[in-house]
């Protein structure tokens, strides 16, 4: 049994942010009164995990949990202030995109410079150059200096120095939110590609979509600490619960009887099966209804009521209730009123679901209710194993269409 | 895509512990050496940069030097009638004017490199003395243009180089220590407090007419020269006029030349263990 790549035993780091204001600054000078709040902060505490070699660790949690802390002491940017980590191989960090790109500087002369800022060696860089300015796209333009690129042209060509430098490790933050989508995906068959070849991948991202889809293993961050270590779907799921925590507190005015804005109340939104109780569980089989009950206080000459319904925090669709409507013009007098949304059985994989409601008027959003109903699904009546609509496969709903085959010639 | 996949993790030559490093340590040589390519990219890349979108490009470089020349040269040489050694003015403050710039962007170069180099320093692990060592290496790119100049005038003039110009570039290479000593004491202190910069500014100003650049020593009276000579910067200056132009130029006392590499020892030493400290954990105070 070999050692994990990387361990990590009980890291911390303190920042202490106020400490170098000068006291003659023309800030404080003219400025207003000097603000006495002090800001220290442990922005990592007692954190400990280990990496075994060839896995992709996702790194989740909000703004501010300390995923950018985590990093930059792993790539050996700041020193921890208690706690150690033992990183065993060579680490290629990817912290921002183009770091180290100078403007005025060609592509071919920002590959090099870059290169050797990534440890990457002169005869390295040129015996891998050709497979970089392949896998980048740049084609004839790495001989104009990058202040002519576009940002997709930047970013594709800073991917393409990192990836290629054959790290052990390569450490990603919130890289592929950039480029276009067909990067994107040649990005992460770059990643994919590297795990199969025995690389360890720490990524860090926003997007929860490419952590499910990329990360053998994850960790939550919440305010310093790990709050959730394990299976990448434990931990996404937990950080959508705590997405949704944060959320509906923010809301207007929330009390037992709903949620309250000034000219419209949403007072319940239910899911239930057809024909049965308000239910939270249901199987792949059932047909679902999602009822929305809400108040107009006032006369409103254009409202819609619309309802988002995600999984893992990306949207799997929206509807609104004017969708059958030629005109989305619906004048509603002040009292309460009942929607339903019937959605077709064979429609949700199994997973856990979350309904965001908003009432607007076509000018101005009313309502926002993020997080206004949870829901599940499970394989109950049904063996997915072998279909395409199994949990674990491409794709995020059923489809259960037809197939037929016939013999050509 | 070739995959080198090491067999045994504990083998990996890359393996790295961190870890709240504490007390004076001293700086990682090794590494540096390992790290030379970048040394010399980020020189490329800064000489390249700074004349990339100018027309008149390296001559720039010289163009500044010779205006003062020209400036002092009417003021002080012609109608102040400075003595200058018995060789033309021009060329003898040219000279001083040559060394000390190559001091002083050094000086300034290394003092500002950690805050000038930030965004990457920010985000990308490289041994932090690579930034310092870079300004010096463009700071001589510069020198090295204007040496040429001066040594075409030279022989234009009739001066020839001998063995004693070599040792110019002993007092040269002193002038670099003494500067990058300085200089790493100061460069954490200006990434956290931009005021340093400003002060050395004010530092240099005086530095420059304390030393023997544009007058000669013999101004100075003998009674004070004992104390000008414990600026440490005095005797290198006069040294490198002395090598390269000798004549009867006087060479500066031996004493003060062994004080000045004593200080200049003292800086480096103390410099290397200071920025040694400060790289740790700079990026938090950036």
């Amino acid at each position: 049994m070999s050692k994990p790549i990387i361990s990590v035993e009980h890291l911390s780091k303190y920042y202490r942010l106020g400490e170098t204001q000068s006291a003659l600054s023309l800030k404080n000078i003219f400025g207003a009164k000097r603000q006495g709040v002090s800001r220290d902060l442990w922005a990592l505490k007692d954190v400990s995990f280990e990496v075994p070699k060839g896995e992709v660790m996702g790194v989740v949690g909000r703004n501010g949990a300390g995923k950018s802390t985590l990093l930059k002491i792993l790539s050996r940017i700041t020193d921890p202030t208690e706690g150690r980590a033992v990183v065993r191989g060579r680490v290629g960090s990817l912290l921002e995109v183009g770091t180290g790109f100078h403007p005025e500087l060609t592509g071919r002369e920002n590959v090099f410079m870059n290169g050797s800022i990534l440890g990457m060696t002169q005869s390295e860089i040129r015996r891998k150059f050709d497979e970089i300015v392949d896998f980048s796209e740049i084609g004839d333009f790495i001989d104009t200096p990058v202040k002519r690129y576009s940002s997709g042209m930047f970013t594709r060509l800073a991917f393409a120095v990192a990836a290629n430098m054959d790290p052990e490790i390569l450490i990603i933050d919130e890289v592929l939110s950039v480029g276009d989508a067909a990067f994107q995906k040649k990005c992460l068959v770059k990643i994919r590609n590297l795990m199969k070849g025995g690389r360890t991948v720490i990524f860090v991202s926003h997007s929860i979509g490419s952590v499910a889809e990329l990360c053998t293993c994850a960790i939550l961050l919440h305010k310093g600490r790990i709050l959730k270590s394990g299976s990448t779907s434990d931990v996404i799921e937990q950080y959508a619960k705590l997405i949704a925590q944060d959320t509906a507190a923010q809301t207007t005015r929330q009390d037992a009887t709903g949620h309250h804005g000034e000219a419209v109340s949403i007072t319940s939104v239910t899911t239930r099966k057809a024909g049965g109780a308000p239910d939270t569980v249901f199987d792949i089989n059932d047909e679902m209804i999602l009822e929305i009950e809400y108040e107009v206080h006032a006369i409103l000459e254009t409202l819609q009521l619309s309802v988002a319904v995600s999984r893992n925090m990306s949207e799997l669709f929206s509807s609104f209730d004017t969708d059958g409507l030629e005109m989305p013009l619906l004048r509603r007098e002040p009292g309460k009123y009942k929607a339903s949304l019937h959605i077709p059985a064979h429609f949700f994989k199994a997973g856990s679901y979350s309904v965001a409601a908003h009432l607007g008027t076509i000018s101005a959003l009313l309502l926002d209710i993020p997080s206004a109903a949870q829901f599940s699904v499970e394989e109950l009546s049904e063996n997915t194993a072998y279909r395409s609509y199994k949990k674990e496969r491409l794709g995020a709903v059923v489809c259960p269409g037809t197939w037929t085959t016939i013999g050509l010639s | 895509m070739t995959m080198t996949v090491p067999t045994e993790a504990e083998d990996n030559p890359h393996t790295v512990v961190l870890y709240p490093r504490q007390g004076l340590a001293a700086i990682n040589l090794r590494e540096v050496f390992a790290y030379r390519n970048l040394l010399y990219l980020f020189f490329w890349r800064d000489i390249k940069t700074r004349y990339k979108q100018s027309y008149l490009g390296v001559v720039w470089i010289v163009l500044s030097p010779l205006v003062s020349t020209a400036i002092y040269s009417v003021l002080l040489g012609y109608l102040a009638r400075f003595p200058s050694d018995g060789l033309p003015y021009p060329l003898y403050v040219l000279v001083g004017i040559t060394a000390w710039q190559f001091f002083s962007r050094s000086l300034n170069g290394v003092s500002t490199s950690l805050a000038d180099q930030q965004v990457l320093i920010n985000k990308i692990y490289f041994p932090r003395v690579i930034a310092p060592l870079s300004s010096i290496l463009s700071a001589a790119f510069d020198f090295g243009i204007m040496l040429a100049l001066i040594f075409a005038a030279m022989l234009v003039l009739g001066i020839y180089p001998g063995p004693r110009t070599l040792l110019a570039f002993a007092f040269i290479a002193q002038m670099a220590l003494l500067a990058l000593g300085i200089g790493l004491v100061l460069t954490g202190l200006d990434a956290v407090m931009r005021d340093v910069r400003v002060v050395l500014n004010l530092v240099l100003q005086v530095w420059y007419f304390a030393s023997p650049i544009i007058y000669p020593v013999q101004i100075v009276p003998p009674k004070l020269i004992t104390y000008y000579y414990l600026n440490p910067l005095a005797p290198l200056m006069q040294g490198f006029r002395w090598a390269m132009l000798g004549g009867s130029v006087q060479p500066p006392p031996l004493w003060s030349i062994g004080l000045s590499a004593l200080v200049t020892l003292i800086f480096l030493i103390v410099g290397m263990l200071f920025f040694q400290k400060v790289e740790r954990t700079i990026v938090d105070h950036l």
